[in-house]
């Protein structure tokens, strides 16, 4: 060490003074205003926040056209629901004329259609939007629609398949709720529409065809499912559920 | 649904102010962004702390004795940090008129250079990391500014040697995008900090302010800060191109990012007088506010990103929970029309300008450092991480630095690690 081969104190004594010279005297200003403001440009600055006014603005624009055209779509969308309901009552004479001879099921396709158009709305929109509820109402009554031709032919027809109701809120009881759903989308992706069917009811719609269902099979719970005429409240487990289907 | 809004717009405005000042910096000195040609040539002293490094050492030197610059106008100083293998050695071998080698007890890298400047005959002292290649035209590049007495300090242009690997490729980005950043910082006379691998000072500021501080975990910082407060000028050059060896494991990156930015708080409260608009500057009026303001924004923005991400994964673990796991149930319901309808619903989104706009700008500043620095190597890969991961990684370090200097946690330096990187807050 170079320290160690200094010769006597004094030369010792003024490494390290040398030393302390850089280590000890770090010398931070509390303050200290430059005198001239030369580095400072203000037009700068205003040019600046000017541009950047500027493409927020058109951001803002932008992103309102866009919202804009999203409600268009929907509106649409209502539209397109309100004369299927209509086509379908037409329909849904027609095919009790002949009703087995047919096999083509009737709407299928654009329920499920309109399924996932809807949860894309309560998505984007919000579960408690108007526009969302007014059109899940428009979806009910097709459901109601579409079950009773179901019925309908089953029985007649002596067709093999499940008819399930499921009652849900998104108000009370949510998780159960959804955690139903959940297992009810599973076994519909599993055995298709050939083999269960399934018609979604919100409760708390205001809707007076849903209140006649709830009393008609005595609804107290939620979750309910009504499986061929066989009464299930609470959660029920995706095995359980899959034992009365098959 | 309303708070979202808010903190994007705010957050939008943010980014399309720092973005519009910039870019207004770059239109308004495009014509002086080259480095001044170099009249004369100073004496320089290039001081190397070396900590456990035997193996880079003869490399490190060897670099350095062949840049291009008069042989009789600079020397080498190696500084060995109490070693504990044989660098001490291995450096003594190459000893010359040149090249001088001093051991001294561990005292962190401050002290190892405070101790080489008592040693430094040159007007000029550079500083250099073991594990820095420079280029062999970079000091003669970064001399030409010291012709302007206000200048004391000069940094280069810093890059990455080793890009390899997936953390590598993390920080690689955000590397090449500081090199024109920094640039633009020094253009608006707003550079405050000065990276290690390597940056030239005047040695007669530390005469007059003192050394490097050697209680302090980010000297680099604290530094510029103490440059800048004695209104004094530090610059940058764009073509002095420098490669440093960047962290390669996540612990030894997490710590390395950790001790900088707790070191910048720490830094900002010695200097809080910088930020005192009535000093009007460049610095005080915006860029370190700015600093400051862009670290809560995005803590804040994140929050709300991952509030309103997180309810939708707890859905999905619920569906699993009453579902199981099924293979056959997720490729039912992977459809590409599912998946375009889900991107086009993003990109119709009305926040979706904005996101493109800080991606675009981003960009620019990357290309613009690649073009000025003459970087060959390709970006892809790591844009794509960048721009991926890096969000996540940027909040998640900057949150516990924040919480560490809050509740006062001392940043241990570890075992002595002179690796040093960019700083971009």
């Amino acid at each position: 060490m170079e320290y160690l081969s200094l010769k006597g104190i004094g030369e010792r004594f003024k490494y390290i003074r040398k030393l302390n010279k850089y280590m000890k005297t770090i010398k931070k200003p509390v303050k200290n205003f430059p005198k001239s403001g030369e580095n400072y440009d203000f037009n700068k600055y205003a040019a600046a926040f000017g541009l950047a006014t500027l493409i927020f603005l058109l951001g803002i624009l932008l992103g309102n056209y866009f919202i804009k055209e999203k409600i268009s779509t929907i509106n649409e969308m209502q539209d397109a629901v309100r004369l299927e309901v209509m086509s379908m009552e037409l329909q849904n004479i027609l095919f009790q004329e002949r009703l087995c001879s047919d096999p083509i099921i009737p709407l299928e396709g654009k329920l499920e259609d309109i399924t996932s158009k809807i949860t894309l709305m309560e998505n984007r929109l919000g579960k408690d939007n108007k526009q969302v509820l007014e059109i899940k109402k428009y979806y009910s009554l097709i459901e109601i629609n579409h079950y009773l031709l179901m019925k309908d032919k089953k029985e007649k027809c002596e067709l093999d398949y499940s008819l399930v109701l499921f009652f849900y809120s998104n108000e009370d009881n949510v998780l159960e709720s959804e955690k139903q759903g959940y297992v009810l989308d599973n076994l519909k992706g599993k055995y298709t529409s050939e083999k269960i069917k399934v018609y979604s009811f919100d409760k708390d719609l205001d809707l007076d065809i849903i209140t006649t269902l709830i009393s008609v099979y005595n609804v107290t719970m939620i979750p309910t499912m009504i499986i061929n005429g066989e009464k299930l409240e609470g959660f029920h487990e995706k095995d359980e559920v899959e034992m009365l289907i098959v | 649904m309303l708070l979202l809004s808010l903190v994007v717009y705010i957050t939008a405005y943010f980014g399309m102010v720092v973005s519009s000042i910039l870019f207004i910096t770059y239109f308004a000195n495009r014509k002086n962004i080259r480095d001044p040609i170099a009249k004369k040539f100073p004496f320089v002293s290039f001081i190397v702390p070396v900590y456990n490094e035997e193996k880079v050492i003869v490399e490190t030197i060897k670099s350095i004795s062949a840049i291009n610059y008069p042989k009789n106008k600079y020397e080498i100083i190696i500084v060995d940090d109490g070693s504990t293998d044989n660098t001490y050695k291995e450096a003594k071998k190459l000893e010359s008129a040149m090249i001088k080698v001093f051991r001294k007890e561990n005292g962190g890298c401050a002290s190892a250079l405070n101790y080489g400047i008592t040693h430094a005959r040159g007007e000029l002292i550079a500083r250099s990391d073991s594990d820095t290649i420079l280029s062999k035209d970079s000091l003669i590049k970064m001399i030409g500014y010291f012709e302007k007495e206000k200048v004391m300090a000069v940094t280069s242009s810093m890059n990455v040697k080793n890009h390899g690997g997936f953390i590598q490729k993390l920080q690689w980005s955000e590397y090449v995008l500081g090199i024109f950043l920094r640039k633009l910082f020094d253009l608006n006379n707003s550079l405050y900090v000065i990276p290690g691998p390597l940056s030239i000072f005047r040695k007669s500021f530390f005469d007059k302010y003192g050394g490097f501080d050697e209680t302090c975990v980010t000297e680099d910082t604290e530094m510029g800060m103490r440059i800048q407060s004695h209104d004094y000028l530090v610059k940058n050059s764009l073509n002095a191109s420098v490669y440093t060896i960047i962290p390669e494991t996540f612990s030894s990156l997490l710590k390395q990012r950790i001790r900088w930015y707790t070191g910048f708080f720490h830094n900002s409260c010695d200097y809080k007088h910088l930020y005192n608009p009535r000093r009007k500057t460049n610095l005080s009026l915006f860029f370190l506010p700015a600093a400051l303001i862009s670290i809560f924004l995005s803590f804040f923005a994140f929050g709300v990103f991952a509030y309103y991400n997180i309810r939708g994964i707890i859905k999905y673990f619920i569906k699993l929970s009453v579902t199981g796991i099924s293979f056959d149930d997720m490729i039912r319901n992977f459809s590409f029309k599912k998946i375009f309808e889900l991107f086009l619903d993003y990109l119709t989104s009305p926040y979706v300008f904005f996101l493109v706009f800080g991606i675009i700008s981003v960009l620019i500043l990357i290309l613009m450092s690649k073009y000025y620095s003459r970087e060959k190597r390709g970006l892809f890969s790591t844009c794509f991480i960048f721009f991926i991961v890096y969000p996540f990684f940027h909040v998640f370090t900057w949150a516990t630095a924040f919480i560490y200097f809050i509740i006062g946690k001392k940043q241990k330096w570890g075992l002595r690690e002179y690796r040093r990187g960019v700083f971009i807050s």
